[in-house]
């Protein structure tokens, strides 16, 4: 999972004259054609396009995630500070236009950032993966141990997971695509923010789902059937498109490392944890969560597995 | 009670705002509930659970939905408040706004921030290629690896000592360097002592106990299992030897390991002698009182090496003998049990318990034998006084380590219950880093689970071990203690206390048959 970075060049359409190099990534496109600026963040922007689909402009300080497009810190300030949540744009391959605000910026140097977990194999009998896991599963516990429970909904939020969380396992453990879909679908649109907690978990336990499927046929298949049975109109346009990505097994780079380096029982577990926990407020411990639970009902799967 | 509702179209806030906003709308007089959530299909649902149900709404996900319920002539003003603080508030997400890039390499790592050392874990066959990235730039290197070629060790241990720099490893687990614990490691106080060791859990053991009896850790430095073989030559031990008495935070020095080839550590000891620091030896199954002399104090078991330590760092001589575990033991034996079974998560811990128990019986037998003990043929079936340390490569194939994952013990520990003759199970609890984060919550059904099926034969069994751990461990000593006592396991401060106490229990039975 390397992370090339090549020059990139922002300019203002009406000049042509380069703001600076940026050094910048993207993912895939999944936006193209007008779209309107949907909410403006101070390390984000989002950008709503036809079809429910997102893309999310970033500060390039944060990590990448899979429809996301890195601008160098010194152009993002002049690229934050121009656009407006209702602004127009487009977007094709090369380039992104605000014709409003007179600017564009150039993607044709951009590298592409895309991952496959499935190639990262997760051997259960290598003891520096079960370590790996059980780092993860205690640091996370410590972290959530340390936030605030008063909130309502986070309250009902984990009642909820309490009732759902024993047959989602089982599903899970089973293979039963059908049963599993039921429960995270249950999920979907659940808790604060502007990606709800249940949205979080369900992409966690997704990664956990996808990596190391890469010649595990039946694994792979039950992935792909899962992902394609989440009913993702219940949710934000935001988390929408997070969830999209992890349908086609796509996720964010601190959630992608974590998961990496779990399966590679990497010593390197505490680092990519804490950059995973540190997404956002709740959502990088949602996902997490979601990880580890899944990578667990791998953990403890049991064979021969009927599949449905 | 009354209810009210706003939906604010494709209004966008964090989970934080909108739990802070939640919070301080509830605290307004008058309100009972309050939540701001985006209007999702679910969230919906689970307010109707929380009492809070909207009834039919023409909100979507992308709309946010403020609820409040209370007395009538609060709701007004509570909305009121809340578009209030929504206007006010930023629409920036809580992340920290300069979180460092991740490094992908050691050089990469550098650029961020000053470093003296990796830690290297990376498959055998890329670990020496990566250590050796790491010496040239200028870091000591804790490999975690195992699987390196003796020669690769060699190698790595020589350019390392050219450029003045130490490799522990490969295969260390522990090390705690500038107080900092590093892959399996307890958290101790930061002391007088310096430990150098090529042993895992034995440098946990001496550590802890240092750090329980009052003193603390200024390095301990793991060498890796390799290094006092003929073909290392124990480089790493006498560098770190060699660190550690020029170390002004130093004033003891503590070494441990199985016992050297002879010239190995007649080298180790002539550097020791030099060192011009007491140095406390521990080389299990050695002769201690041969070892001792001048400076050096040798010492038989763990525990002694943490005691004498302790000692020398008060400026007192060491006692080089443990203290009997004195403990009523609550338990009855019939006369068939007669058998001690250890089962071991810690290499080190079942070497010593299998050196003192040979002490006091004959028929000892382990997976991996010393001195007079004999070779388990089946390791899953114990025979006579058996102790098996479940940490070793049979075992953990396919499996995690025990420390970590306590299924095969436990299931282990229930097929011993079924043994007429056993008396005794002993036991080793290890606490700190890498560790699991709640080992009674593993072990103590077990103990039950075997407890009750020796009850169906009319039997009692005795659970005897100890903790290897410290007050500072994230999984809370003190907690582990109660609760494994409360399961009635018989515990000691040391495993060679715990050996002892077992041997105590099965004569104490013999005496009365």
């Amino acid at each position: 999972m390397e992370l090339n970075e090549p020059i990139m060049t922002m300019a203002h359409a009406g000049t042509g004259k380069p703001l600076g190099p940026s050094a910048l990534s993207r993912g895939v496109l999944v936006g193209r054609g007008p779209g309107i600026v949907h909410s403006v963040f101070a390390q984000a922007v989002n950008i709503g396009f036809a079809e429910n689909r997102a893309v999310v402009l970033l500060d390039g300080r944060r990590p990448n995630v899979p429809h996301g497009i890195r601008i160098a810190p010194h152009a993002w300030a002049q690229l934050h500070d121009s656009v407006q949540a209702g602004d127009e744009c487009t977007l094709c391959d090369h380039e992104l236009c605000f014709p409003g605000r007179a600017l564009r910026v150039a993607l044709g140097g951009a590298c592409v950032w895309r991952l496959d977990l499935a190639v990262h194999s997760l051997d259960w009998s290598d003891a520096r993966v079960l370590m790996a896991h059980a780092a993860a599963q205690a640091g996370l516990r410590r972290y959530t141990d340390s936030l605030p429970r008063h909130d309502l909904m986070r309250a009902r939020f984990s009642r909820r997971m309490t009732t759902v969380l024993p047959a989602l396992e089982l599903a899970l453990r089973t293979l039963h695509a059908e049963q599993a879909g039921m429960h995270l679908n249950a999920l979907i649109g659940l808790g604060c923010g502007l990606t709800p907690s249940g949205d979080d978990f369900i992409i966690g336990c997704l990664a956990g789902l996808a990596v190391g499927t890469r010649g595990d046929t039946v694994r792979a298949a039950f992935a792909r059937r899962l992902a394609g049975s989440l009913e993702r109109a219940g949710t934000t346009l935001i988390s929408r498109q997070h969830l999209s990505d992890a349908c086609h097994l796509q996720f964010a780079q601190p959630l992608a490392e974590l998961t990496v380096a779990i399966a590679g029982g990497g010593c390197d577990v505490g680092q990519r944890l804490n950059a995973a926990l540190g997404v956002g407020a709740y959502s990088g411990a949602d996902g997490v969560a979601g990880l580890l639970f899944a990578l667990q009902a791998r953990r403890d799967q049991a064979a021969p597995i009927a599949v449905h | 009670m009354a209810m009210q509702y706003q939906i604010i179209p494709k209004a966008y806030r964090d989970s934080v705002a909108l739990m802070q906003l939640s919070s301080a709308l509830t605290q307004m007089p008058g309100i009972a509930q309050a939540s701001a959530v985006m209007a999702t299909p679910n969230n919906v649902e689970l307010l109707r659970e929380a009492g809070l149900d909207p009834g039919t709404v023409s909100a979507g996900p992308n709309d946010l939905l403020i609820v409040v319920q209370g007395e009538e002539a609060a709701l007004a003003p509570a909305l009121a408040e809340a578009q209030r603080r929504l206007s006010s508030q930023s629409a920036a997400p809580a992340s920290p706004a300069d979180e460092p890039m991740i490094a992908r390499s050691i050089v990469m790592a550098l650029e961020q921030g000053p470093a003296n050392l990796a830690l290297i874990s990376t498959p055998g066959e890329y670990a020496a290629a990566e250590a050796l990235k790491a010496l040239n730039v200028g870091l000591n290197v804790m490999l975690f690896s195992d699987n390196v070629s003796a020669a690769d060790e060699v190698m790595l241990k020589r350019h390392a000592q050219a450029r003045g720099l130490i490799v522990m490893g490969p295969d260390c687990g522990t090390a705690i360097i500038n107080g900092v614990p590093l892959a399996f490691a307890n958290v101790v106080q930061r002391g007088a002592i310096g430990c150098v060791a090529a042993s895992g859990t034995g440098l946990q053991e001496v550590t802890a106990l240092i750090d329980r009896l009052g003193q603390g850790i200024s390095q301990a430095i793991g060498t890796g299992g390799h290094d006092l073989s003929v073909e290392v030559g124990g480089i790493s031990m006498l560098q770190g030897l060699a660190d550690l008495a020029v170390a002004a935070d130093t004033e003891v020095i503590v070494l441990i390991s199985k016992p050297p080839a002879p010239a190995i550590a007649e080298r180790i000891l002539s550097a020791a002698r030099a060192c011009g620091k007491p140095v406390v030896v521990n080389f299990l199954g050695a002769d201690h009182r041969a070892l001792s002399g001048g400076n050096i104090h040798g010492v038989r078991t763990l525990e002694d090496a943490a005691r004498a330590a302790v000692a020398l760092a008060q400026g007192k001589a060491p006692q080089v003998e443990s203290r009997p575990a004195a403990q009523s033991v609550p338990v009855t034996l019939n006369k068939t049990q007669r058998y001690v079974r250890g089962l071991y998560s810690g290499g080190t811990f079942c070497f010593e318990a299998t050196l003192l128990l040979q002490e006091a019986f004959d028929d000892v037998w382990a997976n991996t034998p010393t001195g007079r003990a004999h070779r388990l043929e089946d390791v899953w079936s114990s025979r006579g006084h058996t102790l098996v340390d479940l940490g070793d490569d049979v075992f953990t194939r396919g499996r995690p380590h025990p420390m970590i994952d306590h299924r095969l013990r436990n299931e282990r520990m229930v097929r011993e219950a079924e043994d007429p003759e056993l008396a005794v199970i002993l036991l080793d609890v290890v606490l700190g880093f890498g560790s699991h984060p709640d080992p009674a919550a593993e072990i103590v059904p077990a103990i039950e689970a075997a407890r009750s099926r020796a009850a169906r034969d009319g039997r009692e069994i005795a659970f005897v071990g100890h903790i290897c751990g410290t007050h500072g461990d994230p999984q809370n000593l003190q907690q582990q203690t109660a609760r494994l006592s409360l399961a009635g396991m018989l515990l000691t401060e040391s495993n060679a206390q715990a050996v002892r106490l077992a041997h105590r229990i099965v004569a104490a039975a013999k005496a009365h048959r």
